[in-house]
């Protein structure tokens, strides 16, 4: 079981939207489309999807050419950013569109799929009075319950607010684990939650592939530095905030530039010696404004 | 200070309640004297069966026929976006927006000296071609603002083209389709001018029969009768199509379609304006001629001088827009102030529009004697007319006080400005545009009303419309119909097109 994108384009309207992209999806990995808005990542899902034409390329399942195979044949489960809810249908009716379709056995199947996103009796009410997150359930189940052997996610979490989308959020690597998944997102502590491997994009390509971890602790470059959220990351080189360490006999001199409490530790910003300035979180600060520290630095190319 | 102005009310409940409602229940007591037995021995009337037979299926075929073209036309509006078919909605309003007379000797035009004419076809040609925009704008629009988001969730879930349009599109735009069919049916039901031109009182609506019974054979008793009988018809038309109101969703982008698939959508476009153009052309054709021009320039030409008719219309018009706009803006306020009068109002207000305007003169003659006997009165006209365009500004210039935020009126009262100074200084400036565009559908109007006008104008000073009705009749005169509705053509037509243009405006603001 895996997804082959090779060498991918997509051209809409005479822009290119998508150059070279190539992806490889095996058996139940999760893989999270990262990048900044414009960069590509909706339009990639959505040529997954057969819902945009490829200009150049080829994307395959078990080296079958999906190319030429219509949106509605290629078996995959979406969920929308909007979740596209059908309005004219209730709850239990949406979910069993795909099975309805398909003249399978809706009922059984329907109970289950709403029982498994906590949505148990909601079958017979409307689309429209439901709140964002169970919206977002219900897109969920409708796409999950046609036992779908790809599934793809454009920001299913964006319309939600912060605390519902971190709470749903287990819930949904729950639910992704058994089958492989593409998701698209531009919150990076997101993708890092959710992720098995990063597809990091930007300008329309993907320009690394590799897991969280391996992207944190090592982003190669200052833009994926800077993107995924590192705080000090100068021309060729970065500091990790984590491991800034104020200590009497540390090998750096710098000036505490400004300190607020952020419950237990202390956000504290530094002019070093050489000019630069880096913040961190630090636990037990030393008085007065000359301090010593002891920090880690890597390398990084230009990005 | 809101509360105050719930006083405002007064206004309408005056106007409406000694314009509308006193004469229409009049109609009813007249239409139901005598133990409802005027209404029955109407109703049972030899002629009266077939007047409704015709009445119901002309609309019905007309209803079939308009949504048969109009659906293709919808589905390329939506295809090729708002934006890019503008000039067509454009000019499949023009038709809309005429008066009836205008489309009436239009198709007259067209079809002259050939075996179809007076026939029921060409009347429902004609309705086609005036209540096409009514569902190229209600379903074309709403098909695209549909986005493409719930199609492409249904191709996810392994539904074909065919499915995703059956049990996907198809029941997203039901309640456009619907409300576009219940509207052409209504405006086919109540059809007056198009169909006592075109059927020559041959083939006659209820509309054109309570005209007959009334003007020519002077039977009052059975004019109110075959009123009452189309009020309720209206009224169970009305309270459905209530129910079918179109949901407002959020616009959606829609993307970008196949070349093939604009391409298409294009062709259909292009011979439904070719469609629409046809009328208008054979009109304008047959309007340029020495008769008509002699008749234009002042003089008196077959008994008929256009410039004359011109000249009260105009009259009219400005006085019906003035009347409109002033009672328009205090039915507004009123409505703006949330009163629970106000709510009452809201609804009342369109009344007038439901019940045609053949009703609102019917009303008019038999009522209007007390306290003073007006029925000879040149105000008759104008006050006819303002009573049918008040909906109308009323409904522009409502959404866009109320859309006032409160605050601003606090914020100037705070600064010292009495409830008078805040309205003309704070709302006015604000509403004004939408006042503007009002007055613009309120002249419009005024100019092309027939159905009422046929009523209660002094024989002495026919409007516009009433001549080329008029002129019909006399042998030698249809270069002078032709001319006439060619003149209220561009004066209604311009007038709606430019208040389109700024509520557009108003809109990218």
């Amino acid at each position: 079981m895996n997804l082959t994108v090779a060498g991918v384009g997509v051209v809409i309207e005479g822009t290119e939207i998508l150059r070279d992209v190539n992806l490889r999806l095996e058996a139940t990995d999760t893989v999270v489309l990262l990048g900044p808005s414009g960069s590509g990542k909706t339009t990639l899902l959505r040529a997954v999807a057969g819902l945009v034409p490829l200009a150049t390329g080829a994307i395959s399942w078990d080296g079958e050419d999906l190319v030429a195979v219509p949106t509605h044949e290629r078996r995959l489960g979406m969920v929308f950013q909007d979740y596209a809810l059908f309005p004219h249908l209730t709850v239990g009716r949406n979910v069993a569109f795909g099975l309805e379709i398909r003249r399978q056995d809706s009922t059984g199947p329907v109970e289950a799929a709403l029982r498994m996103v906590g949505l148990d009796g909601f079958a017979h009410r409307s689309v429209e009075g439901l709140s964002g997150g169970e919206q977002q359930r219900v897109a969920l189940a409708r796409a999950l319950v046609t036992r779908p052997r790809l599934m793809l996610l454009d920001e299913p979490l964006g319309a939600l607010d912060a605390s519902l989308g971190e709470h749903l959020l287990s819930e949904l690597r729950r639910l992704l684990a058994p089958l492989p998944a593409i998701y698209v997102t531009h919150d990076r502590s997101e993708a890092m939650a959710i992720a098995d491997r990063i597809a990091l994009m930007r300008d329309g390509t993907i320009v690394r592939v590799d897991t969280p971890v391996a992207i944190w602790t090592n982003p190669m470059d200052t833009w994926t530095a800077r993107f995924i959220g590192h705080e000090n990351v100068f021309e060729d080189a970065y500091v990790p905030a984590s491991s800034i360490r104020e200590s009497p006999d540390g090998i750096h001199g710098a000036t505490v530039l400004d300190r607020r409490f952020a419950g237990g530790l202390w956000h504290s910003s530094y002019r070093l010696e050489d000019g630069r300035i880096v913040t961190a979180l630090v636990g037990d600060p030393s008085p007065g404004p000359d301090v010593r520290l002891d920090f880690t630095q890597h390398g990084l190319s230009k990005g | 200070m809101t509360t105050r102005r719930r006083w405002l009310v007064i206004v309408p409940v005056v106007f409406l309640g000694y314009l509308f409602v006193y004469p229409v229940a009049r109609i009813i007591t007249i239409g139901l004297d005598g133990a409802a037995s005027t209404l029955w021995a109407t109703v049972t009337a030899p002629g009266t069966a077939g007047v409704v037979w015709f009445t119901t299926w002309q609309a019905v075929a007309s209803t079939a026929a308009t949504l048969l073209l109009g659906l293709p036309a919808a589905w390329a509006v939506s295809r090729l976006g708002l934006v890019r078919s503008r000039w067509f909605l454009a000019a499949t309003t023009v038709p809309f927006v005429l008066p009836t007379v205008v489309v009436g000797v239009a198709f007259s035009a067209l079809v002259s000296d050939s075996p179809i004419e007076h026939s029921a076809l060409v009347v429902i040609a004609a309705h086609v071609f005036y209540n096409l925009s009514i569902v190229v704008r209600l379903v074309g629009v709403r098909w695209a603002q549909l986005g493409d988001h719930l199609e492409e969730a249904a191709r996810t879930l392994g539904a074909g083209p065919r499915a995703v349009f059956r049990r996907v599109t198809l029941p997203a735009l039901a309640p456009a389709i619907r409300a576009a069919g219940s509207l052409t049916f209504l405006l086919s039901f109540t059809a007056f001018g198009t169909v006592l031109i075109l059927g020559d009182l041959r083939l006659r609506t209820i509309e054109v029969e309570i005209w007959r019974q009334a003007t020519q054979r002077l039977d009052f008793g059975a004019a109110a009768s075959l009123a009452v009988l189309q009020l309720l018809v209206v009224g169970l038309a009305l309270a459905w199509q209530e129910r079918s109101t179109v949901p407002r969703r959020p616009a959606v982008r829609s993307r970008p379609r196949t070349r093939s698939e604009r391409r298409v959508a294009r062709i259909v476009l292009v011979v439904l304006s070719a469609m629409v153009a046809v009328p208008i052309l054979s009109l304008v054709a047959d309007a340029v001629g020495p008769t008509s021009l002699a008749a234009l320039s002042g003089g008196e030409v077959l008994g008929l001088s256009l410039s004359r008719a011109v000249i009260t219309s105009l009259t009219y018009a400005a006085v019906a827009t003035a009347l409109a706009v002033v009672v328009g803006a205090a039915t507004s306020t009123a409505i703006a102030a949330r009163g629970r009068a106000a709510a009452v109002i809201d609804r009342l207000v369109l009344l007038p529009l439901g019940t045609s305007a053949v009703t609102v003169g019917l009303g008019f003659l038999v009522a209007l004697d007390w306290p003073v006997d007006l029925r000879a009165s040149r105000a008759l006209v104008p006050l006819a007319h303002a009573l049918v365009a008040i909906p109308f500004v009323t409904r522009t210039m409502a959404p866009a006080l109320a859309a006032i935020p409160h605050r601003l009126l606090e914020a100037s009262a705070t600064l010292g400005a009495t409830p008078a100074q805040a309205w003309r200084r704070v709302e006015w400036p604000i509403v004004a545009r939408a006042a503007l565009v009002g007055a613009g559908f309120a002249f419009a109007i005024s100019i092309g009303e027939f159905g009422a006008t046929a009523f209660v104008a002094r024989p002495a000073d026919p409007t516009l419309p009433l001549l080329v009705y008029r002129a019909l009749g006399r042998p030698g005169a249809f270069a002078i119909a032709a001319m006439g509705s060619t003149m209220l053509m561009v004066v209604t037509a311009t007038a709606v097109l430019a208040v389109d243009r700024f509520r557009t405006g108003e809109e990218a603001l």
